[in-house]
């Protein structure tokens, strides 16, 4: 008898344990004051109607890549049941390992409430992987001391949708008054001119995967930047500190980049009032150019081998796919806590999307500003090659800079060169 | 003796090099410290001068990191390591050094070999390996790989070979068993070797990166480089923080250098006196 009952026991303390089992979420992600601190706003908000489900979110370094590919390698062992993968490295992801996450949209996740551009990397023929996370809106950072210094009233600029041609003029006449030049720029980094050339709707590489840099778009992008090269419109850093460091230490009267400047930038009160930022300047003459671009960003996505895969999709898609009062308050609470602009664009009314900021010119509402030129960033597939093109394309573009290549063609001959070595084509 | 022979043209050079070489080696350390009390933008623009952020850059650290623990977690695997690596590494050396056999040479060659192997492509049959064992987001899966380590058996084992043989003849004459005259005879004499051995194996896993961010998949179980690395890819990096953990990570290194550095010192010369 007692040995009947002391396995019954048993029974019931494995069901009870595997009940509970069921109710833990794990996330990885990183940076504690950012994308940790805002999927813990999102657990909270999902344990208001559902407090038995813990969610457990773990902060990892940004070589997540290299725990989530060892975890897949071993069959999905150690692996979280969602994690946050920047836009440009999914889609290697979802090429390498075409079954490892869980298509969304079968899950009924409503994409046409995303930003656009968001969901393009995401998306492999019918199948969408992942809940759009943080925009990176991109806008032009400009100084407005400097330009008052050069005679100029930034109120002609303020809210501008401005071409590159007007951008150089204004540049120019700062640089000539000030002495400073207009943009800091990173020279042994791809964003910006990654930036410009999103900018333009065009792309990288063809529809069949093959490199294309004989684009308009790419073209006449490099020739900008070489134009602002020699004019001497550039201060060139190398490393990111540096270029931080060179914002912070007024050697520019501005710089291109995207909205997650903010905290960089207000981390200086002597910036204070001083900073006002425009739409991202349009390149003439690439039809389908927009005066919006992007720059980083993250999203989220849950893996096929999590046990736990029904219950992470409805927490994803309750609290960062659907429009309630609650969410609206959630998307309004982390944009204050963390600076953190969601892509969920039905949420993007809350006051603090609204809210004129002091720190800024005359207090232009930034977000309010960030938000509208998010809807038109056109759409950039970044590709299963993403990185090996990037890097053979900043290495060529320094090449340019410094006089290695002499002309346009040159130099993407030499990035396709560097690119097909080393994809051993 | 004259003063102007102490004070020769080469001698001053030789302190002027020396002074150059101490202030290069300082230098860093330096900068570290006063980085500690600066703010962010501060310790970009290379100010050298202490500010006054100590505490809130303090403060911001501990916000996110749980460093009382990392700081107890990287202490606990890095002397576990020692431990068990000076038994292992001792035992294996001796053996290799005092007991010839046909196929010595030829084990002892293909753990060399070994050594070619980069860790990396070691990663995932690794992590594959641990996972089947359930070892996952354990110490000991961090601890375990460490403690056999080729270079500290080649290091010992040279150490060894000044260790006069007919010492361990004698006392076998005078009945000890091989394992007594490991422990009593041989390890007691070899203290300079063993503190060497000790700083490079503590070295190794304090600092160690790659291995522990890929089997440690919770908050609980992380060691500092791991929450170093994790600071350094936010969107805005707190530089001030990074510098309070890289102080606190750099101290138990001094102090076990600076109190093991004769024994170090004379481990590299060869130990037996």
């Amino acid at each position: 008898m007692k040995k009947r009952m002391f396995i019954v026991l048993a029974l019931v303390a494995t069901l009870v344990v595997g009940l509970s089992a069921q109710k833990k979420l794990t996330v990885w992600c990183w940076d504690p004051n950012f994308n940790v601190y805002a999927m813990k706003q999102a657990a909270a908000v999902y344990n208001k109607t559902h407090p038995k489900v813990t969610i457990e979110i773990v902060d990892m370094a940004q070589d997540i890549e290299a725990k989530i590919i060892s975890g897949l390698q071993a069959g999905g062992a150690g692996l979280p049941d969602i994690a946050l993968f920047q836009d440009f490295r999914i889609e290697q992801f979802l090429h390498d390992y075409p079954k490892a996450f869980v298509d969304l949209k079968a899950a009924g996740v409503d994409y046409s409430k995303f930003a656009a551009y968001k969901v393009g990397p995401m998306t492999v023929g019918d199948h969408v992987y992942g809940i759009p996370f943080d925009t990176g809106s991109t806008g032009l950072w400009l100084r407005t001391d400097y330009m008052k210094a050069a005679g100029l009233n930034p109120d002609d600029y303020m809210g501008k949708d401005l071409t590159w041609s007007d951008v150089i003029k204004l540049g120019e006449t700062v640089k000539a008054k000030t002495g400073k030049p207009l943009l800091a720029y990173q020279s042994d980094n791809f964003d910006m001119l990654r930036i410009v050339v999103q900018s333009t709707g065009g792309q990288f590489f063809k529809p069949d995967g093959s490199l294309d840099l004989h684009s308009l778009a790419f073209e006449k992008s490099l020739a900008l930047f070489k134009e602002l090269n020699d004019k001497g419109l550039l201060y060139p850093v190398v490393g990111w500190s540096d270029w931080i460091n060179a914002i912070n230490s007024d050697k520019s009267a501005g710089f291109l980049n995207a909205i997650w400047m903010v905290g960089s930038v207000k981390s200086r009160p002597a910036n204070a009032g001083k900073y006002m930022i425009i739409p991202t300047p349009r390149i003439e003459g690439v039809p389908g150019a927009a005066n919006a671009s992007n720059n980083g960003g993250s999203s989220w996505y849950v893996f096929s081998s999590s046990p736990n895969k029904a219950r992470a999709v409805d927490f994803l898609k309750s609290v960062w796919a659907t429009d309630t009062p609650d969410n609206e308050a959630f998307y309004n609470e982390i944009l204050k806590g963390a600076g953190a602009m969601g892509t969920f664009l039905p949420c993007q009314t809350g006051s603090n999307y609204t809210a004129p900021d002091d720190f800024f010119y005359k207090s232009q509402p930034i977000y309010k500003d960030f938000a509208a030129w998010m809807k038109d960033v056109p759409v950039l597939r970044y590709t299963p090659n993403y990185v090996p093109m990037r890097d053979a394309v900043a290495h060529a573009t320094l090449g340019y800079f410094q006089g290695k290549y002499k002309t346009i063609d040159e130099t993407i001959s030499a990035a396709e060169a560097e690119y097909k070595q080393v994809m051993g084509q | 003796m004259s003063v102007t022979r102490r004070w020769s043209a080469g001698r001053i050079l030789v302190i002027l090099i020396l002074a150059l070489a101490a202030v290069i080696s300082v230098f860093p350390f330096y900068w570290m410290i006063v980085g500690t009390t600066l703010n962010p933008n501060d310790v970009l623009r290379g100010i050298l001068v202490p500010g006054r952020d100590f505490v809130s850059n303090w403060l911001q650290a501990v916000k996110n990191y749980n460093l009382p623990l990392f700081f107890f977690n990287s202490l606990k695997i890095a002397v576990l390591t020692v431990v068990f690596g000076l038994v292992v590494n001792g035992l294996a050396a001796f053996g290799f050094e005092k007991y010839p056999s046909k196929a010595r040479d030829k084990v002892f060659g293909v753990l060399l070999l070994t050594l070619i192997i980069p860790q990396i492509a070691l990663v995932i049959p690794m992590f594959r390996m641990f996972a089947f064992f359930d070892l996952l987001n354990t110490h000991a899966a961090i601890i375990l790989p460490s403690i056999m380590s080729v270079f500290i058996i080649f290091f010992m084992r040279q150490n060894f070979k000044m260790f006069p043989t007919e010492i361990m003849e004698a006392a076998r004459v005078d009945g000890a068993g091989e394992f007594s005259i490991f422990v009593r005879i041989v390890t007691p004499s070899m203290q300079a070797t063993y503190a060497s051995a000790a700083i490079y194996l503590f070295l190794g896993q304090w600092n160690s990166y790659l291995w522990p961010l890929i089997t440690i998949l919770t908050d609980t179980k992380k060691t500092l480089p791991i929450a170093m690395a994790s600071m350094m890819n936010a969107y805005t990096i707190e530089y001030g923080a990074l510098m309070v953990i890289v102080c606190i990570s750099v101290l138990p290194v001094l102090v076990l250098f600076l109190s093991m550095q004769k024994q170090f010192v004379a481990g590299l010369l060869g130990s037996v006196k």
